[in-house]
């Protein structure tokens, strides 16, 4: 079970503001006490985040640009720790988060993933590992261009590469924060058969997306969030509804 | 344990890769760049101050290659945090690691062109072996430095963007206070004193124990301090910090 209760997440109002060392320093000569004794003021990340999350559950986190859906699985996957409150979770947490901008350009494609399936998945053996690697590459896609260096790839490439790891195993609570970027229809059809397959197997599920039909298609549960607070938390349809009214899709 | 030191071994192996890629000649180069360097200050510095006898060609192995190795690991891994902060999120790797990775791999570089070189020094003018044992252990001391300074180099430059500016700065000056390549005897008295206030001074000084007669309670405790105090400060950046330099990432 994942309990999330009455979670803060602040920043100070220095975050944004003395970010280099000269400014700093120039702060601290022109006006001393102002910059060392001035009390800061905060503003919220997260503010008063109450959820819980039951095994075998599929939720879906929607919410405008920067309303705090990342910071909220970031927390979820202890990556992020609250100012205030208390996060329970017994499930193991495995986030992805952007990982199409992680591989080694350097690297081949067949390298980087038998890298990540290595660190990823470390607790299988060797043989299953290799296993895992081969349907990877299969999924993908790529043909002979898995050998070539990740830096002569295409943006959908890429895109395919990382969804073909992502993919490739069952998770205990799976966050997928916004994955299906750049793939194209043909592939995305493929990936949402795939991805349901996985999320069926999966324990416990959960997605950030823009993707209506994906979310509709997975989750029962939808989640909003604006400006860094709950402000729905219930049916998806109702959940879908309410994020196209803060989003401007319709009308109130 | 045993899944650190795995996964710690696999980032030295992607990094080694990924920079051997990168150059022409691969390995060859990341070993013949710190050989090239020695081999054109040697040649240089030796003319320069006079000195072209064998101890000379040692002094500088000891003092040449460990401060590059620590300017230039510190240097590299200032960004490596942000550059990396993709790998940090998904791969759930500690920064600390994947800093000690990068440090682990520059080290096998430095090993590495250390043997070279004092193999041709002990070829061309036989000297003791118990100096090189001593540049191996003063070297695993200093990988340990490193790695620490490295890392706090890197979390400073998450909270700071122009960490990296800095840094650069302070090391070309201390380039110039540390005995690297020049002997402290040589230099005024009163200069002599203010060089001890650079705690590279007494970082290379460890390499130098045999050669300069330095081995002393003194140098070792000074450098005991140094690690402690660059461990605290590490922990105490990473333990205060640690929320903010993560929502930056």
């Amino acid at each position: 079970m994942l309990k999330l209760n009455n979670v803060n997440l602040i920043r100070s109002s220095s975050y944004y503001h003395n970010d280099s060392i000269k400014n700093y320093i120039s702060n601290v000569l022109t006006s001393p006490v102002r910059t060392i004794v001035s009390s800061q003021t905060t503003e919220f990340f997260l503010k008063d985040v109450s959820l819980q999350i039951e095994k075998n559950e599929r939720v879906a986190i929607l919410g405008k640009n920067g309303s705090g859906k990342s910071t909220l699985c970031r927390l979820i996957a202890s990556q992020l720790f609250p100012a205030s409150g208390t996060i329970t979770n017994s499930f193991d947490t495995r986030l992805f988060s952007q990982i199409e901008h992680s591989f080694y350009g350097e690297l081949s494609g067949r390298e980087n993933l038998n890298y990540f399936i290595k660190f990823i998945y470390n607790d299988l053996s060797t043989n299953d590992q290799l296993i895992l690697l081969n349907e990877a590459v299969e999924f993908s896609e790529l043909s002979s261009a898995i050998d070539r260096q990740v830096e002569t790839y295409s943006s959908g490439m890429i895109s395919r590469l990382a969804l073909s790891l992502i993919l490739a195993k069952k998770h205990d609570l799976l966050l997928l924060d916004e994955i299906q970027t750049y793939s194209d229809s043909g592939f995305r059809k493929k990936v949402s058969e795939r991805l349901q397959n996985i999320i069926k197997a999966s324990n416990t599920v959960v997605i950030v997306s823009h993707y209506i039909d994906e979310i509709t298609a997975v989750c029962k549960r939808g989640i909003v969030i604006e400006g860094g607070k709950i402000i729905f938390d219930g049916n998806i349809e109702k959940a879908i509804a309410g994020y196209r009214l803060i989003s401007g899709e319709i009308n109130a | 344990m045993r899944k650190h030191i795995y996964e710690l071994l696999m980032l030295v192996e992607i990094n080694l890769k990924v920079r051997y890629r990168q150059t022409a000649v691969g390995f060859f180069w990341v070993i013949l760049n710190p050989i090239i360097l020695y081999t054109v200050q040697a040649a240089l510095f030796g003319q320069i101050l006079h000195r072209t006898d064998p101890s000379y060609y040692f002094y500088l192995l000891s003092g040449l290659l460990p401060w590059f190795y620590l300017s230039q690991t510190a240097q590299m891994g200032c960004n490596y945090i942000n550059s990396n902060a993709n790998l940090i999120k998904n791969l759930k790797i500690h920064p600390l690691k994947l800093i000690t990775g990068l440090a682990l791999e520059n080290y096998v570089n430095l090993i590495c062109a250390s043997l070279l070189i004092y193999f041709y020094i002990f070829l061309t003018f036989p000297s003791t072996l118990i100096s090189f044992f001593i540049y191996i252990a003063a070297s695993l001391w200093l990988l340990l430095l490193v790695i620490l300074l490295t890392f706090i180099s890197a979390l400073l430059n998450v909270l700071f963007k122009d960490t990296n500016y800095i840094l650069h700065f302070v090391f070309t000056i201390l380039y110039f206070m540390t005995p690297t390549f020049f002997y402290t005897e040589n230099l005024p008295t009163r200069f002599q004193e203010i060089l001890k206030y650079n705690p590279f001074y007494w970082i290379i000084g460890l390499f130098r124990i045999d050669s300069l007669s330095l081995f002393s309670f003194k140098l070792l405790f000074i450098n005991l301090i140094i690690m402690l105090f660059t461990a605290f400060l590490a922990g105490f950046i990473w333990k205060k910090y640690k929320n903010k330099i993560y929502l930056k990432l």
